[in-house]
């Protein structure tokens, strides 16, 4: 199967979505997944292509005129990530048709669209090898995570987050596309393959350090990493099937994504790594403080995946293939264990409807499906034996400590990273279900349902079962990711399912005595009720006095210069071009004056010349408006005259007609509205308007005359005159080129009468007596 | 305007305007004329019916109305850039010609007339609800 | 000869510019008419002057002659007019629409009686 097919079977599904979920009601999730499983099956049987380094390529020509491709690009790397975008999609889509079950038909099938399409994107962004497709799919996943952030449209904390991540991640991706514009200019393709394959060229180029802070503005935006690591907490305003998809698993890895492709060819430089380190670093150590901080189940969460996307922006910065296995197997083991937390989040929150983890305990035997998925998925989090997560922990401690440079910030970091992913990780699995409800029992509305439960009881069992039996992970989906994303054939990983014996297994002991610690420091935290009142977030802060400062400075700015009165602005637009067209024909004379003399007299023309001079005084003197009409009307036939006298018939006799039907027309307005003279200002009060009209009509003189001495390029005016008969049939050369040479330019002429028709029409509809009563 | 002389000439402005236009518009490719002129000339010849007896006549003898003239132009000019799309090549509104003779006649027909003719309704449509709107007075329903 | 009409233009120009400046919408309109008809005169004499024979090629010959004039400003300048002519019809109809709902002709009092709608301002708007 192609990618364009994937993108588009993907797409199509979107579509269905809404229709599918009316029509089938409670079973709409179970329908909708067998797509993005149909996918993610279809990707499964493409591994063997990619396996030994191979690439499906598949390009369309798009806009050739500009460079760019319908390119598409499927290596390892692409695979994986759209095997967990599906897999996960699919889990998600079963999860949201039961999520949604309450709800009316009509909610289920907009979030289950948007769901799809949200899939769509991001396979589209994954799968691009062009990079403006990549951006246009890029933007797309932007809009759609503000659909589904704002989808509890009624509340104003979900507004207020959708549109802060809007405008955070469409703020980021402009930055994103001056990057890959930039890029391209210097490159000469939008390819990335290609641009990979030159990228030591690129990197002597002086633009090349903005291209990479452009283009890391645009990761760090995504990705949430610091300065814009406030938006994504604030993001888990969304219905929890899209927390679960957009915010752990997938979109916010096209960040990381992105800097990994772009780390292929450029991870040598340090000016790309270092702030990866720097600032994937300080995020870190935030977003676990911060995680300890909060309250909301999903806010601690929200926190662990913040830490868990700067780690892996660490990971793609520390050059090396040690840091490219710990990126691919942190990645892995991270949407693995997040995303079936975030279910078990979702089913706890669903049935009891309380949002603090505080709040909760003892749910133990209440919720059993979704209490095992939840220590599953915990234990991988938590990094301990048999389990996924231990060799990803395993991976990363490898990588950070062997860093060429800033070995101890990447480890120091690592370290508190791991202990606060720790104590998130026993939090969610004890917290709800082991420990005592601090506040009293909590209340159940319903008990878990069948389709909340699998998907995260699915997802936690692969954490353990990819951590027993290693080789059916590790050899057929991430060698060939790890062989795409360094460049060239790595070490395989080691690939052991009982731990060595060693340092290694000392510090997972220490990390989940750590982790135990921040626990009991957690629950002590917030054992008052006071400790459930939101808390004071500096970035949070930050961003709303910058959005007030920009709805205080828009209005200071926009009303001098948006006076609304259209004399300013006709004054603006002919003061400026006034002074435009007097610099651009400075030093022009000679020549302007040369060629204007040329051409020998015509006395019939001087006649009609004088008369259009007599219309034109007529109309810009006369007292009354009808005297105006007059007046432009003789400067109307005077121009026909002129068009005549030029071997211009068909434009003489279109101008003479439609002079007369104007007249027609304003006839018609002056019979139904008294045109009085009572507004007249003569010329001498009206001295800056009568200064401005004079310049306006000198630059216009001064201009023809410039025009006139420039060479003039007869060529294609000599082409219609030549193939008019010849091949188009036509001895009215310039109706030939009307209707046949530039007929789609008159198709466009014809279609703007057309809207102006219609304009006027609705306008002018007639009122009823109802509605003026009514007014 | 109620003048008695207008009123007597307007049948006959109006047909032989009409038919004039008709000729502008036929005769276009090969002599000055064409779908724009044709059009502001079929125009004119309904503008002195409607300032002889008013806007509900002139649409009367129009017939159809003046926006869905406007469409069917519309539709007649994309219609006659079809044909090279559906497999006769080129690209949208590559023309098509047929070359025949009729009576030693030599005849040259074009998918161009119907083009000619879609701007020919266009512009007569478009001018002629402006007029039509703005000189309805409102003393007849014609329900539209 | 190109200096008479450059002139003439920039007098036609002068005088929609001025037209455009007042404060009566009807003058405003005829002023965007006068401005649109000098824009057709200077695109035509970008084609150049000097032939004055009509662009049609002639019974029995298969392309144009000398001495016929530029035929390709000339359908520039063609749908320009009708084009042109529409949209200042178009303009009539929303001056006279402005007109009739707002009770002024003068574009000055159309302004402020927008502002009483302001968007910037702290009052809500208030219907009529």
């Amino acid at each position: 199967m192609s990618p364009l097919l994937f993108v588009l079977i993907a797409a199509f599904g979107a579509a269905i979505a809404a229709p599918v979920a009316r029509f089938t009601g409670q079973a709409a999730g179970w329908l909708l997944a067998l797509i993005p499983a149909f996918l993610f099956i279809s990707l499964v049987q493409l591994l063997p292509e990619v396996a030994d380094g191979g690439v499906v390529m598949q390009v369309i020509e798009w806009a050739p005129a500009y460079g760019v491709n319908l390119g598409f690009r499927l290596d390892g790397f692409s695979v994986l990530f759209s095997m967990l975008i599906t897999g996960i999609g699919t889990l998600v889509v079963i999860y949201a048709g039961t999520y949604f079950s309450g709800k009316e038909a009509k909610d289920r099938g907009r979030f289950l669209a948007f769901i799809i399409l949200f899939m769509t994107a991001m396979l589209g962004t994954v799968m691009a090898d062009d990079l403006i497709v990549l951006f246009v799919f890029w933007e797309m996943t932007s809009l759609v995570s503000f659909f589904l952030i704002g989808f509890k449209h009624e509340d104003r904390a979900a507004r207020d987050s959708a549109l802060q991540s809007l405008v955070v991640t469409a703020g980021g991706g402009m930055a994103l596309l001056g990057g890959i514009l930039l890029l391209g200019s210097v490159a000469g393709t939008f390819s990335l393959s290609e641009i990979t394959a030159q990228a030591g060229d690129i990197a002597q180029s002086p633009l090349f350090p903005a291209i990479v802070v452009l283009v890391l503005i645009g990761a760090f935006t995504k990705s949430a990493q610091f300065p814009f690591h406030f938006w994504l907490p604030n993001a888990m305003a969304a219905p929890t099937p899209a927390s679960a998809y957009l915010h752990s698993a997938t979109m916010v890895k096209l960040g990381v994504y992105l800097v990994a492709r772009f780390d292929t060819g450029f991870g040598n430089e340090p000016i790309f790594y270092v702030p990866l380190i720097v600032f994937g670093g300080i995020t870190m150590l935030i977003a676990s403080v911060q995680a300890v901080r909060s309250t909301g189940f999903k806010a601690v969460l929200a926190y662990s995946t913040v830490a868990s996307l700067a780690t892996l922006i660490v990971l793609v910065g520390i050059p090396g293939s040690d840091a490219v296995k710990a990126t691919i197997g942190f990645l892995v083991a991270h949407a693995l264990y997040k995303a079936a937390l975030f279910f078990a989040a979702g089913g706890v929150i669903h049935s009891t409807h309380v949002y603090e983890l505080a709040r909760l305990g003892g749910l133990r035997w209440k919720m059993p499906m979704t209490f095992i998925a939840s220590v599953l998925a915990a234990i991988s989090m938590a990094g301990l034996p048999l389990f996924l997560g231990y060799k990803a922990k395993d991976l990363l401690f490898t990588a950070s400590f062997g860093a060429d440079s800033l070995a101890w910030w990447a480890t120091l970091c690592a370290l508190i990273m791991s202990a606060a992913m720790t104590m998130v990780g026993l939090l969610a699995a004890f917290k709800p279900f082991w420990l005592k409800a601090p506040y009293g029992e909590v209340k159940l509305y319903h008990g878990e349902s069948f389709g909340m439960a699998l998907p995260p009881l699915v997802l936690g069992a692969l954490g353990l079962l990819f951590g027993v039996a290693p080789f059916l992970l590790w050899g057929p989906v991430m060698e060939p990711a790890i062989a795409a994303l360094y460049g060239a054939p790595t070490a395989p990983v080691d690939a052991y399912v009982i731990p060595h014996v060693d340092a290694r297994l000392l510090l997972t002991i220490g990390l989940l005595a750590a982790g135990l610690g921040l626990v009991w420091l957690w629950t002590r935290m917030h054992r008052d009720p006071d400790s459930l009142r939101p808390r004071f977030m500096l970035a949070d802060f930050c961003y709303n006095k910058v959005m007030g400062g920009v709805e205080i400075a828009a209005p200071k700015l926009a009303k001098p210069l948006q006076t609304g009165t259209l004399r300013s602005y006709i004054g603006a637009t002919v003061g400026v071009t006034v002074v435009g067209v007097a610099f651009a024909l400075i030093g022009f004379e000679g020549a302007m004056i040369e060629a204007a003399l040329i051409e020998p007299i015509r006395p019939y023309a001087v006649l009609i010349l004088i008369f259009v001079l007599m219309g034109v005084a007529v109309a810009a003197f006369a007292r009354s408006v009808l005297i105006t009409i007059i007046g432009v009307g003789i400067v109307g036939y005077g121009m026909a005259l002129l068009f005549l006298i030029n071997g211009a018939p068909d434009v003489a006799f279109t101008q003479f007609t439609v002079e007369t039907l104007f007249l027609v027309i304003l006839v018609a307005v002056l019979l139904r509205i008294p045109l009085g003279s009572a507004l007249h200002r003569p010329l001498k009060k009206r001295p800056r308007s009568a200064i401005a009209a004079i310049g306006f009509g000198a630059a216009t003189t001064l201009s023809i005359l410039a025009m006139n001495a420039l060479n003039f390029d007869p060529r294609l005016s000599e082409y219609f005159g030549e193939v008019s008969y010849a091949e188009a049939h036509g001895r009215n050369v310039v109706n030939v080129i009307l209707v046949d040479f530039r007929a789609l330019d008159t198709l466009g002429e014809i279609a703007v009468v057309a809207f102006a028709t219609l304009a006027v029409w609705a306008l002018l509809r007639r009122r009823t007596p109802e509605k003026e009563a009514g007014q | 305007m109620n003048s008695v002389i207008l009123h007597a000439l307007t049948r006959l402005f109006f047909a032989a305007m009409l038919i004039f236009s008709i000729f502008i518009l036929l005769r276009g490719h090969n002599e000055p004329g064409g779908g724009f002129i044709g059009g502001l000339a079929g125009a004119s010849a309904y503008a002195v019916v409607t300032m002889a007896f008013g806007a509900h006549v002139a649409q009367r003898w129009l017939i159809i109305h003046p926006v869905v003239l406007c469409g069917v132009g519309l539709v007649c000019a994309i219609l006659s850039g079809l044909p090279p799309l559906m497999g006769m090549g080129g690209s949208f509104l590559t023309h098509l010609w047929w070359i025949g003779e009729i009576g030693g006649v030599e005849l040259h027909l074009g998918t161009t007339l119907l083009f000619d003719i879609g701007v020919y309704f266009v512009v007569v449509g478009g001018v002629l609800s402006m007029l039509f709107r703005l000189y309805d007075t409102g003393e007849e329903e014609a329900g539209w | 000869m190109i200096l008479l009409y450059a002139i003439t233009v920039g007098a036609v120009m002068a005088a929609g510019v001025y037209m455009m400046l007042d404060r009566n919408v009807f003058r405003i309109m005829l002023g965007l008419a006068l401005v649109a008809t000098g824009v057709n005169l200077i695109i035509f004499l970008a084609g150049r002057l000097g032939p004055v024979d009509p662009a049609i090629i002639s019974t029995g010959t298969y392309a144009l002659m000398e001495g016929a004039a530029n035929p390709l400003p000339q359908a520039l300048v063609l749908t320009a007019i009708v084009i042109g002519f529409s949209l200042t019809a178009l303009a009539c109809v929303l001056a006279y629409e402005a007109t009739r709902t707002l009770g002024t002709l003068d574009a000055d009092a159309m302004t402020a009686a927008r502002d009483e709608g302001d968007p910037f301002g702290s009052e809500p708007a208030e219907t009529r």
